[in-house]
């Protein structure tokens, strides 16, 4: 297999000037909804045998994935911006219309995502929007709790995504 | 059937009539051994046969060994000969033909070696492909409809241990190909979204339907 830092910079190419970090080693563990709902232990989804809410619509459409996280007091709102006191989630979509990606929104400003399969990384939120995960369509905020995740970066897998 | 060692009694014992001396004072005349006829002696040549289960249990010197324990005729010696002949021939026969068994099987199972070496080839190919073109997708959707997972699942059973080789070594997201597969669904709802727990239901639902013990 390629370098897969080349292949997450080629994936998501606004990354090499927008700037992004690679916080984590990659992981078949958890996912990205998983880690925007702030469980670093199980992969979330509505289909497929995976995790999911109880009695909260199994489709793989926004609405499914928005009412998931009412169930843990997230509510809709319009910005992406940082709101002191509040942590967001953001959902993407792509040409089909599912949902293909979730991130966090981390205490300074920066998002948070796990790529699939592959790493944790930092970004600037709109850096991995493309053709591989679309682009946001649903943002969700709730009150920052003391038990909200922090970042939970490892030093040793720290890779700049910045080009040059 | 009869009994390999009552085929190896001494044939008057069994056929004819105990011989005794007379004794003073004894009823009757002293009873003796009758002559073994010709169907006396095929009876017996059967017996062997039956008791020896294999034709070349029975060879010359069995046939030399009948000449002592019988007072047969020289016409019936000349035929236990031929017959003793015959079926040392077919002895030699069974073991060529043993032979040539063996080597079938052996060139048997040398090629359904070599076509599992290449179905797993085909498969790490396979899940090759998927893994680098759907490294960053969460939707299982998107996963599951990969062309290179279609492919694995169009395998059919043979891939089964394939995939549960490949979970054994990391856990991995198999289980839907898994169960498109073979029908079954070991993972416990408790489970569900957990990948280790996931991987080591799987595991043990291939390890009780030997899967692992395959190739």
């Amino acid at each position: 297999m390629a370098d897969p830092i080349e292949f997450i910079r080629r994936a998501f190419p606004k990354l090499g000037s927008d700037g992004g970090l690679v916080t984590s080693l990659p992981t078949t563990i958890y996912n990205c909804i998983a880690w925007a709902a702030g469980d670093a232990a199980h992969w979330w989804w509505p289909v497929g045998g995976y995790y999911w809410p109880a009695k909260v619509p199994s489709g793989e459409d926004p609405d499914s994935f928005v009412a998931a996280f009412r169930t843990f007091d997230y509510e809709e709102c319009q910005s992406d911006e940082v709101e002191e006191g509040f942590e967001k989630v953001a959902f993407f979509v792509g040409s089909t219309g599912r949902v293909t990606h979730g991130a966090r929104q981390l205490p300074e400003g920066d998002w948070t995502s796990k790529l699939g399969e592959s790493h944790d990384i930092r970004h600037p939120l709109r850096g991995i929007e493309g053709a591989t995960y679309g682009t946001v369509v649903r943002i969700m905020r709730r009150r920052r709790r003391s038990e909200s995740p922090a970042s939970v970066d490892r030093p040793e897998a720290t890779v700049t995504l910045r080009r040059g | 059937m009869i009994e390999r060692g009552e085929a190896w009694r001494p044939f008057h014992e069994r056929w004819g009539q105990p011989v005794k001396k007379a004794q003073a004072g004894a009823r009757g005349p002293a009873r003796v051994a009758p002559k073994p006829s010709k169907k006396l002696l095929a009876s017996a040549l059967k017996a062997m046969e039956l008791a020896g289960g294999a034709v070349s249990t029975v060879d010359l010197k069995t046939a030399f060994d009948l000449r002592m324990l019988l007072p047969v005729s020289t016409g019936a010696t000349a035929r236990i000969l031929e017959l003793s002949v015959e079926l040392n021939q077919l002895g030699v026969t069974v073991q060529r033909l043993e032979r040539e068994i063996q080597a079938l099987k052996a060139q048997a199972n040398a090629r359904a070696s070599a076509i599992a070496e290449a179905q797993r080839a085909q498969f790490r190919s396979l899940a090759t492909s998927w893994r680098e073109e759907t490294m960053f997708l969460s939707s299982t959707t998107d996963r599951v409809t990969h062309w290179a997972y279609q492919r694995i699942i169009g395998l059919g059973h043979q891939a089964v241990r394939f995939i549960l080789e490949d979970l054994s070594r990391e856990p991995g997201h198999w289980f839907w190909a898994l169960n498109a597969i073979t029908g079954a669904d070991p993972v416990a709802p408790s489970d569900r979204g957990n990948v280790q727990a996931m991987t080591a239901a799987w595991l043990a639902w291939g390890h009780q339907n030997k899967f692992d013990s395959v190739g």
